[in-house]
């Protein structure tokens, strides 16, 4: 079980992980306080540190160009989507509509 | 991993006319300014020595390898380059692993979440449906164009190597890896020309924030007023302030959008 700090703590020297950032801060020395923010800081091992740099590097390289793809993708996806979108808020009757109607039904 | 000061780095320069000046930031340091004039030397040298080879049908090419004094000369031109390459990258990643495992800097270029963040919001912001994201010291822009770049000079310094020790490659692997790091060597080389003709360039001559040029890696320094606008994150961290807002920041850039220009930054 790695040892846990929260962000601005001081630490003892060492590489840390922020699992929710995907970010990994290096600890010269003792008693350096890890960066500010949200999100949870585990010690981890230096080879895993190391490891990780040119792995996210990497993922990174790899996912940039689908970026354009993606956000084109979920425009038109959208765009597709708004007329069932209109059709529906059109069916829909608002709360007080129907209540009106159920309370003119009563009388 | 690029060096990356841990100090407020910012000094107040003077003009010719003696006028204090704004005040700049010292962005890259000058071993980061010479590999950078290097890398730029020993590419475009790789280019104009590589592409005759891979398109020698064309006039062009013959132009260009007449000019170097025959295709043998244009050869070891190229060899010679991409062995100064070489030698460049190893001493990259020697001095980047020297920074990591003594913790002397944070590892700054390596991507992190926001980066896969600011990349869609920076999308949606072309798009008019979203704020700019505010960045810290390198874009994501800059990550991706850094391991581009290490990611192209592993593939195309081991297929070079490959390329020009074929006999020594062949004792000891399969020969069909010579015509397989052909093919990788020069195609990897077309879209490492791409990439730098469309991508880098655009970033660093043509678009609106930086045209005509942006002299800030042959400098090293930046305006303050311009870091502001571009790596508030950053500058916030070597002021030793909070992270300013995104209300903050936005308000403080300029009312057009446009990058305001300071001192020394052109």
């Amino acid at each position: 079980m790695s040892e846990r700090f929260h962000g601005g703590s001081p630490v003892p020297g060492g590489y840390y992980l922020n699992p929710s950032r995907w970010a990994v801060e290096p600890v010269q020395r003792d008693g350096d306080r890890l960066p500010p923010g949200l999100g949870e800081w585990r010690r981890i091992p230096m080879v895993v540190a190391l490891a990780l740099v040119p792995v996210l590097g990497v993922t990174f390289l790899m996912f940039m160009p689908a970026a354009g793809f993606i956000v084109l993708g979920k425009h038109l996806w959208d765009l597709a989507r708004r007329p069932f979108a209109r059709k529906a808020a059109a069916d829909a009757k608002p709360p007080a509509r129907a209540e009106a109607e159920r309370s003119a039904a009563d009388r | 991993m690029s060096a990356d000061p841990r100090t407020p780095a910012v000094r107040t320069g003077a003009n010719a006319e003696g006028e204090s000046a704004a005040p700049q930031i010292v962005r890259f340091s000058r071993a980061q300014r010479i590999e950078h004039v290097l890398v730029m030397v020993l590419f475009v040298t790789l280019c104009v020595t590589g592409f005759p080879q891979k398109f020698y049908t064309q006039r062009w090419a013959e132009v260009l390898v007449g000019a170097f004094g025959g295709i043998d000369q244009t050869r070891l031109i190229h060899h010679l380059a991409g062995y100064v390459l070489a030698i460049v990258t190893v001493i990259h990643f020697a001095s980047a692993l020297a920074a990591m495992l003594t913790r002397s800097r944070p590892f700054s270029m390596m991507p992190t979440r926001k980066d896969f963040e600011d990349v869609f919001r920076q999308l949606r912001h072309y798009l008019g449906t979203d704020r700019q994201p505010l960045y810290d010291r390198y874009t994501y822009k800059e990550k991706f164009e850094y391991w581009g770049l290490v990611m192209g000079n592993v593939i195309m310094i081991t297929t070079g190597f490959v390329l020009a020790f074929p006999l020594q490659v062949t004792a000891l692997l399969p020969g069909v890896l010579i015509p397989a790091a052909k093919m990788a060597h020069s195609n990897e080389g077309l879209m490492a020309l791409m990439v730098i003709t469309f991508w880098h360039m655009f970033n660093a001559h043509l678009n609106p924030e930086t045209f005509p040029i942006d002299k800030v890696i042959f400098t090293g320094k930046m305006s303050r007023e311009r870091y502001a606008h571009e790596h508030p994150l950053e500058l916030a961290r070597l002021e030793g302030r909070p992270p300013p807002s995104e209300e903050d920041a936005h308000a403080a850039a300029a009312p057009s959008g446009v990058a305001p220009r300071g001192e020394g930054d052109r």
